[in-house]
């Protein structure tokens, strides 16, 4: 090699590092943070691997969602990722604490969407639930039907377990103390903890983590507990004896949002339109067993695969839609009360 | 009297080596003694079976008339002097010393009675409070020596204590010793392979070779009348004569045709004779004296004499020529040399 | 760019290399320097400052956290858990150190290879081990029911089960510490200690213990800082009331977005560390023992 082609070389791998943050901008790739498993899986076959392959925008993934990176991101101008799915309360978290960037009518066209399609700058996409599962080693299957028999400790002794975040614990203990499902919102603080002190000497676990929770419940070190479907259904598929009861489960929509201030946003709009198509969104929720947030996505699901779907107009009547504006408004002080009440 | 210690035919094998073979000693109550030797010559293999660090494959230690080969070393009450001094570093001066008291449960008064007592006697009163670390090499030495007595031990033990002192200090330090042994009277073990210290230290002196003992005697004693050749050689400069013994018992014919007179009668027939350098003369012989001619090999100058080497009689011979004679000392040249006949000692034949 | 392009001038790579004694020394350790500064300083000064401004300038954050009886009694927790994990790794670590470093050799080093082992597994597959060891149906609950407990005793989801396995976890940090003081020992000491008429029990209490508290030390100080800033073990197979002051952080960040309150809580929890270090070099002198 001569002085010149290696003094080229040079330049030119220098040039490319000092230009790597601005390439990046122009757009070859697209971050977007991952909740890993099922839901990967489904988003790469039929979303992000078309999108590549229409666009030529390569997806990469960053994994372990975390909400607080979001937060970090936005601060600190160094991002991560672009894209990320959101829950309802967090979701409004992030507006109020101004991390998601607006949609606008520039990138995102409105008229494809439902009606709600737009949320809080999130664009929905899925929805999961929470529901009630229970171990079938000990306890027949359809025996017990909802939060009254999870509270019931004098007929079914045992363990149980229930979600560490208040978002999902509080309605499962206000309807365990009678509350209607209309009236579960705006939250009763107070009722819900004089609830949650009856079940507390039977939870072995308040747990943090899908996985932790479908393990619990697979294992049998608890009998019954309040989990998400995909863990329960993820348990079924394993082998483990469960059961998964659809009556009086909470609805969480998730929602697509952008990163504020990344530069890449226009590219994660185009994105997101491209993966919130209803006969896209019918695919990937039937591989990752979600519900689809429009609608109209359920002309591209027949019967047989609506069956674990939490969005299945057959189990409307158990169904709870979280409002996520009024968790959010109780959520720190309820957040750290319920704390407090743990260690207790 | 019965002895103090007793050795009675040690061994130590370790696999197949032979580290200490059939070694018998008894030491006096108050002796000091040296196992002076070659490197690996078994000296700190037989001091750690005494100390109990190391078991005995064969024979018996007695010490104050009882067998202590099957007691572990802290029921045994022997002082040891490490050669590295072994001092405990997170220890002061003064606990180091009363550490042997401390264990044995004494009271803090008879123990800060003792070490103060000790640490005079070593002189270093005014270190009680520093740590190891802090003290020069001479200084931890004594150290190591005041915690090794303090307690009383019915024996001393020390394995080349001095060998990794400079000459002066180790000078002070053997003049020291001998202070110190005579103020305790404590028996003394001391290993060591510098024979210029078994010599000035020692009552006696056990010579090792290979595992044994190739004699046991007072320094004067193993210096003029040495049992062996090895000894012989070990201990001191020495010219050795190598022949047979002729018609008469005390007479030695070496190859080259002269006839040499001992002071006693040869024990073998294939023998030889010792004499030290410094009962060679130069000159003419007086009457019954044995002579040989030197050629001269090589002469150096120390000051207080002319060391001559070069051969006579096939042998190697060195000798102390009066400085007087230098100029006359030429490389080549031929020196009368005689000495008394009682000054050739006889020694056996060559060992197998 | 252009800095590049002169490096690579001819003459530039022909300099002589003796130019490279002339570097004075705090230019030479100023990569490293930064790299604390960045890596360690920087997150901290950062935190430090997020605690007194988020989400506006002042206390609030500390007078949140010191005002509420809650924190206050996981800080407590968080603390005898770390002080007590700490206690049994010392206990047991002790003696298996003490073996190792007296087995020496080909066994002293299967050993440590075994000991060192357990940091290639991730502490999480380690944490769920323990759930299944534990577990309702695992064997030291078939064990007990064999000896005729049954219902077996409940061993999983208590605050046992979190010091079972984050001992187990943190184990082997204090098996290396001790064990590299151990080894350092001069063996001659054990023996000029015997000699000197100490019994086996004297020789380790006056020597050999005393001359591996370093050791002791920093093991203690590593798995009691670890112990601190740990959450995923408690939270996984610990009791449902235990929870740690990390956890308590991560619930702040992850969830509430409060990075003030957060921050205020990790700085008092470095405060309380760095207080128990000044306390434990008062009574122990602890720069004296690290000599
Ligand atoms: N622990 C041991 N294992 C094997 N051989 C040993 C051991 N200790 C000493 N020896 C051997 O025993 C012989 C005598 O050693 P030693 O008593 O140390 O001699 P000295 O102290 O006279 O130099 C040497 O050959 C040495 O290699
Ligand atoms: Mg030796």
């Amino acid at each position: 090699m001569t002085i010149l082609t290696a003094r080229r070389t040079l330049l030119g791998a220098t040039a490319g590092m000092l230009a790597a943050p601005a390439l990046k901008a122009q757009g070859r790739f697209l971050y977007i943070n991952s909740w890993g498993g099922t839901w990967e899986r489904a988003a790469r076959q039929h979303l992000f691997d078309p999108f590549t392959a229409k666009t030529g925008i390569e997806i990469r993934i960053t994994s372990g969602v975390n909400f607080a990176k979001l937060a970090a991101q936005v601060r600190t101008g160094n991002y991560e990722y672009d894209i990320s799915t959101l829950g309802g309360p967090s979701l409004v978290q992030a507006e109020q604490s101004n991390l998601t960037e607006r949609p606008t009518d520039q990138t995102i066209d409105r008229g494809k969407l439902p009606s709600d399609g737009i949320f809080a700058n999130g664009i929905g996409n899925h929805a999961y639930s929470t529901n009630l599962a229970v171990n079938t080693r000990n306890l027949p299957a359809g025996e017990v039907r909802d939060w009254r028999d999870f509270w019931n400790l004098q007929k079914y002794p045992g363990r149980r377990a229930l979600p560490r975040s208040m978002q999902w614990t509080f309605p499962f203990a206000l309807l365990a103390d009678g509350v209607a499902k209309e009236n579960i919102y705006p939250i009763d603080m107070d009722r819900a903890f004089r609830s949650l002190d009856k079940v507390k000497p039977a939870i072995a676990s308040w747990w943090t983590q899908g996985g932790q929770a479908q393990q619990l419940l697979a294992d049998g070190e608890v009998q019954m507990i309040g989990i998400w479907h995909a863990n329960v259904l993820s348990a079924k598929r394993n082998g483990a004896p469960v059961e998964l009861v659809w009556n009086q489960f909470t609805v969480d929509r998730t929602y697509w949002v952008v990163s504020r201030g990344t530069p890449r946003a226009a590219m994660a709009f185009e994105f997101i339109q491209f993966a919130v198509e209803p006969e896209r969104m019918a695919r990937f929720c039937i591989d990752g067993q979600y519900g689809p947030f429009d609608t109209r996505a359920f002309n591209w699901i027949n019967e047989e695969q609506t069956k674990d779907m939490p969005t299945n107009p057959a189990y409307a009547a158990g169904a709870i839609e979280h409002e996520p504006r009024s968790i959010g408004a109780i959520m720190t002080a309820a957040t750290r009360r319920f704390e407090a009440w743990q260690i207790q | 009297m019965r002895p103090h210690l007793e050795l009675i035919d040690v061994s130590k094998r370790y696999g197949a080596t032979a580290a200490v073979q059939g070694v018998s000693l008894s030491v006096a109550e108050g002796e000091f003694i040296s196992l002076l030797g070659p490197s690996g010559s078994g000296k700190t293999t037989t001091l750690m079976m005494i100390a109990g660090f190391e078991s005995v494959s064969g024979g018996h230690i007695r010490l104050g008339g009882t067998t202590v080969e099957e007691l572990p070393p802290h029921e045994r009450n022997i002082g040891m002097m490490f050669q590295n001094y072994a001092l405990f570093p997170h220890m002061t001066v003064a606990q180091n010393i009363g550490f042997p008291l401390k264990v044995r449960h004494r009271p803090k008064s008879e123990i800060k009675a003792a070490v103060d007592r000790y640490l005079e006697m070593v002189g270093l009163s005014a270190h009680a409070h520093k740590r190891p670390a802090q003290l020069s090499g001479g200084q931890q030495q004594r150290v190591a020596l005041a915690r090794a007595l303090v307690f009383e031990p019915r024996l001393l033990l020390l394995d080349e204590p001095l060998s990794a002192l400079d000459k002066n200090l180790r000078e002070q330090m053997q003049q020291e010793l001998r202070r110190i042994h005579r103020q305790v009277g404590v028996t003394t073990i001391y290993v060591t392979h510098d024979q210029g210290e078994a010599m000035m230290l020692s009552d006696r002196i056990a010579v090792f070779n290979h595992g044994r003992i190739e004699q046991v005697g007072r320094p004067d004693e193993v210096y003029e009348r040495p049992a062996t050749r090895f000894t012989a050689s070990f201990i001191g400069d020495s010219n050795i004569i190598a022949g047979r013994r002729g018609e008469a018992a005390d007479i030695l014919l070496t190859a080259d045709g002269n006839a040499l007179r001992c002071g006693s009668p040869l024990a073998d027939a294939q023998a030889a004779l010792l004499v030290r350098p410094e009962k060679l003369h130069v000159g003419d012989a007086p009457e019954g004296a044995n002579r040989l001619s030197l050629k001269i090999g090589g002469v150096v100058n120390i000051g207080v004499a002319a060391m001559v080497t070069g051969s006579a009689a096939g042998q190697e011979i060195c000798l102390r020529a009066p400085v007087s004679l230098l100029p006359s000392l030429r490389e080549g040249e031929t020196l009368p040399v005689w000495w008394h006949a009682a000054d050739g000692w006889p020694l056996p034949s060559p060992q197998e | 760019m252009s800095a590049a392009l002169t490096g690579l001038r001819p003459e530039a790579a022909h300099r002589p290399r003796t130019r490279l004694r002339a570097v004075p020394t705090w230019l030479l350790i100023a990569p490293a320097l930064l790299y604390m500064g960045v890596v360690f300083l920087l997150p901290l000064a950062n935190t430090a400052w997020v605690s007194f401004s988020d989400p506006m300038p002042g206390l609030h954050n500390y007078i949140e956290v010191l005002t509420t009886p809650a924190y206050l009694r996981i800080y407590r927790n968080t603390t005898l858990m770390a002080l007590l994990v700490t206690g049994i790794c010392i206990v047991m670590a002790y003696p298996l150190a003490l073996y190792i470093a007296r087995a020496g050799g080909a066994v002293g080093a299967v050993l440590l290879a075994a000991t060192g082992l357990s940091f290639w597994i991730s502490f999480l597959v380690r944490t769920y081990a323990w759930t299944v060891i534990l577990g309702s149906r695992g064997p030291v609950s078939q064990v007990a029911r064999w000896m005729g407990y049954d219902p077996p005793p409940v061993l999983l989801f208590t605050s046992a089960a979190s010091i079972i396995g984050m001992t187990h976890i943190l184990l082997p940090f204090m098996v290396l510490s001790i064990y590299v003081v151990l080894a350092r020992i001069d063996p001659v000491l054990l023996r000029a200690a015997s000699g000197l008429g100490a019994t086996r029990g004297q020789t380790f209490r006056q020597v050999v213990l005393p001359l591996s508290m370093p050791g002791i030390i920093s093991g203690s100080l590593l798995v009691f800082v670890f112990c601190l800033g740990f959450y995923v073990t408690p939270a996984l197979i610990g009791s449902p009331r235990d929870l740690m002051v990390a956890s308590l952080i991560a619930t702040q960040i992850e969830d509430l977005l409060a990075f003030g309150t957060a921050s205020a809580m990790a700085m008092l929890l470095l405060g309380a560390t760095l207080l128990m270090l000044a306390v434990y070099d008062r009574a122990l002198g602890l720069a004296n023992l690290m000599k």
